[in-house]
């Protein structure tokens, strides 16, 4: 640090508004981050403290290394609040506090050359520290404290700028000019949080980075509606990586159907803790099994996907499975997002966990075959025409689904509301008498047939094979498809799908697909745009990036953020060792070391005798100033020194030295 | 031109149109946009809500307190719109006709606000400024509060930092009020000319080479009956001289000692010294792009290889000792005749009035860099004239063999001629009597006292 006689200070808005910005982060953060306190006391004492730090050089860059490095030591691995944080709490924390040294740094800047700099730098990293501490879903304190805040921004806004002091006038005219802005954004605040909704549909759908789950059957009760029209976005929702063999990853099973709806709803079910070591079934002779890792992207659905076939499930980054118990399926988890999970796949057919208990108990088999009566009525004379000729549930299941491949065609949009003529195919009318009818019914008997999706097919699957005895259940899920790189898959939210289960006789669960082939997800897909897989790659290298540091010792990521300091100190230090190693004009002008030894000690005679040399002063003059029997053995010196210097003669150095050493030891005899 | 050059590094107060980058409309109007709308703060604070918002966008929780936060901002955002509305002021500038390279031109400017509301935070800039004045401070000078029809006037400091013939764009009043982050401002059209004369240092002496023609060759100092002109003494009437200088009273005095005779005012006519003065004003032009990078290094691998750099320096350093020359002259009762070329042919014969030294300072303001030899634009001026110069002072930026050619004509003419070498690095030697080398380190110390 270099002293200076006036300290530069930064304006009193700027410095009050630092000090709100860490209050802020040091309560948001429930006291852990004790740095920020430290941080305060620097900024006061920089109002008294006569020290600036000089401009990008090494004590700056040391210093605000140290303050980095207790950073990273003050900050808790995990925050007790974390939950309430977006992202990982230490990493937002880690920024917050990064931001707040680099605004306490500004206090101690000098500002001769830019004396807004500083002042907006502060400003910066100040506003920077607050957007770490606003990362919260918690309201509570910064509900009351933001608007505070603002003023003093905006205060500290107006002091970037030298202007006259301030008059009374500009003052009446700024408060209202502040209250407005604060109006503004409290007004804001209200529309966002009435419209809530409706911005994050809208948000989901432009941004496609939130599932739409209405629309792709994942909702929390599936329901067929008279048209679909939209597909899922292109969101990524899962990675599978390990080479899986098994396309369709079951979400949750439904086993009701009334009104149209699956039931029971998601919410609406009971789900009780799975001990993790119930989660493994013991592989069956000759099946290798097939470990995948499952990557869960971005989604706020709880469910985790896996194949009817898994063998085992492993919690990896989830907390905690939770299973419904009054149905099949489907298992909840508790965890941070993104998260691992990882399963074991069998061989097709193979009945895995999610196809226990293996036989239905009469109670589970009674809700699997029900139907109502206006379906059991409507439907059970085609059902009995389609399997007339089956015998058995495996022939049953397998007539039933090539009849509705056979005589359906895919389409997204179901128009359910209206039924063609038998004659005429461009008059509709409506439907049977304008009563409210199954729409499963409607699919099935419709004339001429129409088209329908997926959620059609795995209803109609089920239902028709219902009425003739085959126990089904019908599942959501996804179907993966896409390979994003050799033994990886990526799953988007566009290939959620819907099929079903049905319970086979010596078999077990097995899995009916009816949606033809056209219609399958993996039929659908349209190109991914170049620029989202750009982003996805940076997404995917961001994550990377962060998982690695959350992973990282205080020591390691100490050592990591100092090491950049370090290098840079590294290089100025061997600069300035090479600018020392270059010679320069002067080292051309000195005297070699040798004579330069022998000079001074012959000023050192010289002086001894009386008034100090002067640099200008000859030697020549100054030798009357001695003892006389001494000034022929002085004269030798000065001319041998002259010789040496600047005759080119350097063997003389001895003689020179030997005169030198007679002229001390006569003057050491004199007295 | 650096990319932080391009983007911020020119100053508001600048007229776009010198800008090399900003050719266009569109361009233009980004520029004004950015610099005129937005305050420094306005635009870091810009990236950093813009940044926010982004962050926002990634995310898209609306639960999240940086919802809130950023809302907040955008509050301030939406009250600093108030910079669009329309700022009722009027301004006006008045400033001197000339001033010297290097000095400061106190500029006065009146502001006058015209409506009845009070307006804070005015700051009077600098607008369509030329790239060599500078307005001091750059970020304008703060007014502070304005009441209703209220008006004030402040000085308004502009430094010349190089000589020229100039117009002024005016001024632009502007007020970031309430929060510094957007600026709303007028701008004041009052072009007005500045010319700035070049910076010289005065001669002590001035050594003339005179001519081995017949002298004088200028014009009598008497440019009307009933000038004076300087008495030598009486003597006796012969015939022929003009009645009009009888000197009656010597007459009556010595007409009882002599003979009658008549006694008449003897007179000598003066004449001004005609002297030409040739400024040499070749300034290569920069060659194309391709070879350019390979000429830079030559020039920076050959200290005595000239670029166009060093050449325009060299020639600023002539316009500067070419105006000591004349104003030395002047001093001298010398009538200068100026001959200059770029981009015009100049020629001024300076004559005895008093605004004579500022019609030379007024030339040299103008003169520019000529990518063609002036000297064969000027020789055949000059040798109109020559019959009527006794001497001609040639000021040149080189010294090759048409200068050398043009030279040795001049002196066969029979005019002195002294050359004036303005070179343009240290080493340059003089090779002839006449010729003097001036360097550029002794131009800059200002040792060049006597010529």
């Amino acid at each position: 640090m270099t002293p200076h006689t006036r300290p530069h200070t930064l304006p009193i808005t700027t410095a009050l508004f630092g000090l709100g910005v860490l209050l802020i982060l040091f309560l948001v953060s429930k006291g852990t981050l004790w740095l920020l306190a430290l941080l305060a006391i620097l900024i006061l004492a920089s109002y008294t403290l006569r020290l600036r730090l000089p401009t990008i050089w090494l004590p700056s860059l040391l210093f605000g290394g140290i303050l980095l490095g207790m950073a990273i030591l003050s900050t808790p691995l995990d925050g007790p609040q974390s939950p309430a944080m977006i992202g990982t709490a230490r990493a937002t924390f880690l920024f917050g506090q990064a931001m707040a040294i680099l605004m306490t740094l500004q206090f101690y800047r000098p500002t001769p050359s830019d004396p807004g700099r500083p002042k907006l730098f502060a400003l910066l990293g100040g506003v920077f520290s607050l957007m770490a501490s606003c990362n919260t879903f918690d309201e509570h304190l910064l509900r009351f404290l933001l608007p505070a805040i603002l003023v003093v921004i905006g205060l500290a806004l107006r002091n970037l700028r030298q202007r006259p002091s301030l008059q009374r006038l500009t003052t009446t005219l700024l408060f209202p000019a502040l209250a407005l802005a604060l109006g503004t954004g409290w007004l804001g605040i209200k529309t966002v949080q009435s419209n809530r909704e409706r911005l994050t549909e809208w948000g989901n759908r432009f941004m496609n980075e939130r599932p739409q789950a209405e629309l792709t059957g994942l909702s929390q009760q599936p329901t067929l509606g008279a048209s679909f029209g939209a597909r899922g976005s292109n969101a990524r929702v899962l990675r599978l990586e390990g080479a899986p063999q098994i396309y369709h990853l079951r979400g949750a099973a439904y086993d009701t159907y009334d009104g149209s709806r699956w039931w029971l709803p998601i919410p609406a079910r009971s789900f009780i803790t799975l001990n993790p070591q119930l989660l493994s079934l013991p592989a069956p002779r000759g099946v290798m099994p097939n470990r995948i890792t499952v990557t869960r992207l971005q989604s706020n659905d709880p469910l985790i996907f896996f194949p009817l076939e898994t063998l085992s499930l492993e919690l990896g980054d989830v907390e905690q499975m939770e299973w419904a118990s009054n149905a099949s399926g489907p298992v909840r988890v508790r965890a941070n997002q993104p998260y691992i999970y990882f399963y074991q796949e069998a061989k097709e057919g193979f009945q895995g966990l999610m196809a226990l208990p293996g036989l239905p108990t009469s109670e589970a088999q009674a809700k699997q075959l029900v139907l109502s009566e206006e379906v059991s009525a409507a439907l059970s004379p085609l059902a009995q025409k389609i399997t007339k000729d089956a015998k058995t549930p495996a022939e049953k299941v397998a007539a039933i689904t090539s009849y509705l491949l056979e005589n359906y065609t895919y389409s997204l949009n179901f128009r359910g509301g209206f039924i063609f003529a038998k004659d005429n195919p461009n008059v509709v009318r409506r439907f049977v008498d304008g009563k409210q009818m199954d729409m499963v019914i409607r699919f099935l008997l419709a004339d001429p047939k129409q088209g329908a999706h997926c959620e059609y097919f795995a209803s109609a699957a089920a239902l028709l094979l219902r009425c003739v005895g085959v126990p089904t259940r019908y599942v959501t899920g996804y179907f993966a498809h896409e390979e994003e790189a050799p033994n990886t898959i990526i799953v988007r939210q566009r290939d959620a799908h819907a099929w079903c289960e049905a319970w086979v006789e010596g078999k077990g669960w097995l899995t009916v697909e009816a949606t033809p082939p056209t219609g399958w997800p993996e039929q659908n897909k349209s190109p991914i745009e170049p620029w989202r897989k750009a982003w996805e790659w940076l997404e995917d290298h961001w994550q990377k990036t962060l998982s690695w540091l959350a992973d990282r010792e205080p020591a390691q990521l100490a050592m990591l953020l100092l090491g950049p300091f370090a290098l840079i100190g590294l290089v100025v230090f061997w600069q300035r060792r090479g600018r020392k190693a270059a010679p320069s004009l002067l080292d051309f002008l000195l005297p070699p070391p040798d004579l330069a030894i022998l000079a001074k000690r012959f000023e050192a005679v010289l002086v001894k005798t009386g008034t100090p040399l002067s640099p200008t002063e000859p030697w020549s003059e100054r030798l009357t100033s001695l003892p006389e029997a001494t000034q022929p053995t002085a004269k030798q010196f000065v001319t041998l020194y002259q010789q040496a210097r600047f005759g080119g003669k350097s063997t003389e150095r001895a003689a020179l030295e030997a005169t030198l050493q007679t002229l001390e030891g006569s003057l050491k005899k004199k007295p | 031109m650096t990319l932080r050059e391009i983007m911020v590094g020119y100053p508001a107060s600048k007229d776009i149109d010198l800008h090399p980058y900003y050719q266009g409309p569109a361009g233009k109007w980004v520029w004004r946009f950015y610099h005129f709308r937005f305050t420094r703060a306005g635009r870091w604070f810009l990236g950093l809500t813009a940044s926010l918002f982004f962050i926002i966008s990634i995310f898209w929780n609306l639960d999240t307190q940086t919802v809130a936060l950023a809302l907040y901002l955008a509050g301030l955002w939406v009250v600093s719109l108030l910079a669009f509305l329309p700022v009722p002021i009027r301004a006006t500038m008045r400033h001197a006709e000339r001033i010297t390279a290097g000095e400061t031109l106190q500029a006065e400017v009146t502001v006058e606000n015209t409506s009845r509301w009070p307006l804070a935070d005015l700051t009077v800039q600098g607008w369509g400024l030329p790239l060599r004045v500078d307005a001091e401070p750059e970020d304008g000078i703060s007014l502070g509060l304005l009441r209703g029809y209220e008006s004030q006037t402040i000085a308004f400091p502009l430094i010349c930092r190089g000589r020229g013939a100039y117009i002024l764009g005016g001024c632009r009043v502007l007020t970031d009020f309430p929060f510094g982050l957007l600026q709303a401002y007028r701008i004041q059209r009052t072009p007005t000319r500045l010319i700035v004369h070049p910076a010289f240092r005065p001669l002590t002496r001035f050594n003339l080479p005179s001519g081995r023609r017949f002298q004088p060759g200028g014009i009598a100092m008497a440019s009307q009956v009933g000038d004076s002109f300087e008495y030598l003494g009486n003597r006796e009437w012969r015939d022929g001289d003009n009645p009009r200088d009888i000197d009656w009273r010597a007459t009556a005095r010595l007409s009882g000692a002599t003979s009658a005779s008549l006694v008449v005012r003897e007179w000598r006519e003066e004449y001004f010294l005609r002297v030409g003065v040739v400024l040499d004003t070749h300034v290569p032009v920069r060659p194309p792009t391709s070879k350019r990078m390979f000429l830079r290094e030559l020039s920076e691998r050959l200290p005595g290889h000239s670029s166009p750099e060093k050449r325009q320096a060299a020639l600023e350093r002539a316009v500067s000792v070419c105006a000591a020359v004349s104003d030395s002259l002047a001093r001298q009762d010398y009538i200068v005749d100026l001959f200059a070329a770029g981009p015009n042919l100049y020629h001024l014969m300076s004559g005895r009035s008093l605004a004579y030294r500022e019609q030379i300072l007024d030339i040299l303001a103008c003169v520019e860099g000529s990518p063609e030899e002036p000297l064969s634009r000027i020789a055949p001026r000059l040798h109109q004239e020559l019959d009527r110069l006794t001497t001609v002072i040639c000021i040149v930026l080189d010294w090759d063999e048409p200068r050398r050619q043009f030279v040795d004509e001049l002196r066969q003419h029979g005019v002195g001629v002294k050359v004036l070498w303005i070179s343009e690095n240290e080493e340059a030697q003089p090779d002839e009597a006449d010729l003097q080398v001036l360097t550029p380190q002794m131009l800059e110390k200002g040792s060049v006292d006597v010529l």
